[in-house]
């Protein structure tokens, strides 16, 4: 799988005093995102991740949701390279390309990592997945498929509730 | 090919202004995720035990409805100030009439549009003495936040439950036992005991002395590793057992709480019987 990621991230130090772009992938760089910063009492720092797989490519801007700090935590960058998968994955579900949604589904549950979900919330997901697994196991790839899509999705969920995330844009 | 907008996933949409505190935003159906927001594992435990201080006390719409503790097994685990060591945990527990209601009504809640949500509430203890179950808002298909952000400052929690569904595309598996996050959150949650209904049948796991001792001796970094360990053996036994799903699931679990020397239990209707984790 032809795999390319830009992540650019930018951030406002404290109340908008200027901003930092880090950008890492495998490829060279894209053009880095433009962030407006503001002196308000809003955090206003935004991560773009894009995530290509074939010919399809998505573009995940992330940003602050209520309660978020002053600059991205470091799973900012999961959550949109996590979201642009999920958007792949549907996308190829929406085709019939069951095999490839399984694939983006999998690379999505990797990027977001174990480390996802307050403690506090009695997290599932891992039985939901061993479930998708059994249903591709048993003849029914596109039932894990979309349980799978549904495993990242909640996944992404409880890291944007966690860590106070939330799309900005899909495109 | 680009992905156009309209398929962009989903998620909250609550717009970054407003900002709010998180003891102030509290509103039913996000109580415990708005009043525990921004706060670390110690702050978020602290604020949930009873000697805390005054929780937040939202406008719960969640309909709060009234019980009788009257099962010896049950109020033996619900007004122990200590948890019970592994061999004095009942035999089995006969969960309150008003418990087995509220699960079974969050259960017949769980497959909205034949999709999987999971469902679930608090048992509350009343300061006097009475019990109390408190629904909470909807989970998703594979996650419940359980509302502890609903206990009112005299009250205290007893216990969680919420429900496993499985919808057809998931298998339609019916009496999925906990998973290991399950377990493993309780080295953070305030439960006494945990309920899963899972269909008709229904599990309660019970923490014990042996297992708060782990707990208590362990600092925050140690807590982080000893829920990532519970985790992790629920996983490698689940991978290394035999039969169908959810045979994995039980012997998963009972593996766990072998390990662990929490007390597990199996049942329906409410009542529930200790299960020999050794075999």
């Amino acid at each position: 799988m032809a795999f390319a990621l830009v992540l650019v991230a930018c951030c406002s130090a404290p109340r908008g005093g200027g901003t930092t772009t880090a950008a890492r992938g495998d490829t060279a760089p894209r053009e880095a995102a433009v962030t407006e910063t503001s002196g308000g009492a809003e955090a206003t720092w935004t991560v773009v991740a894009d995530e290509q797989d074939g010919d399809d490519t998505v573009s995940v801007t992330v940003g602050p949701d209520e309660g978020a700090g002053a600059s991205p935590p470091e799973s900012a960058s999961r959550f949109g390279r996590g979201s642009a998968w999920l958007a792949l994955g549907r996308q190829a579900l929406e085709e019939g390309a069951v095999d490839v949604a399984l694939s983006r589904a999998q690379r999505g549950l990797e990027v977001v990592g174990d480390d996802y979900a307050s403690p506090m919330v009695d997290d599932d997901t891992d039985l939901k997945r061993f479930a998708a697994e059994d249903r591709v196991a048993n003849g029914h790839r596109r039932d894990g498929a979309e349980v799978l899509l549904r495993v990242l999705d909640d996944r992404l969920a409880l890291l944007a509730d966690r860590d106070h995330l939330r799309l900005v844009v899909t495109r | 090919m680009a992905v156009p907008a309209t398929r962009e996933p989903k998620r909250d949409a609550r717009p970054a202004s407003g900002a709010s505190t998180a003891t102030t935003e509290a509103t039913a159906g996000s109580a415990t995720r708005a009043s525990l927001r921004g706060l670390d594992y110690a702050d978020q435990v602290q604020l949930l035990t009873p000697s805390g201080g005054a929780p937040t006390a939202p406008a719960a719409t969640a309909a709060t409805v009234q019980m009788k503790g009257e099962d010896e097994g049950f109020k033996k685990v619900a007004e122990a100030e200590t948890p019970l060591s592994q061999k004095d945990t009942p035999d089995s527990i006969q969960l309150p009439d008003e418990v087995e209601k509220g699960m079974s009504e969050a259960w017949g809640d769980s497959f909205p549009n034949k999709k999987s949500q999971e469902q679930g509430g608090i048992m509350v203890r009343e300061k006097d003495g009475s019990y109390g179950f408190v629904r909470g808002a909807a989970g998703k298909s594979g996650s419940f936040p359980p509302n502890y952000g609903d206990k009112k400052a005299d009250q205290e929690v007893v216990g969680s439950a919420h429900t496993h569904p499985y919808d057809e595309s998931e298998g339609g598996h019916e009496g999925v036992a906990f998973s290991g996050g399950d377990i493993a959150n309780l080295v953070y949650q305030p439960d006494k005991l945990k309920m899963v209904k899972a269909g008709e049948t229904e599990f309660v796991l019970v923490r014990t002395a042996e297992f708060q001792k782990l707990v208590d001796e362990a600092d925050t970094e140690g807590k982080k590793t000893l829920h990532k360990e519970i985790k992790d053996t629920w996983n490698s036994a689940f991978k290394g057992a035999k039969g169908d799903f959810v045979t994995r699931c039980e012997i998963a679990v009972k593996a766990t709480v072998e390990k662990y020397k929490l007390s597990f239990y199996k049942g329906k209707e409410g009542k529930v019987d200790r299960v020999d984790t050794s075999k």
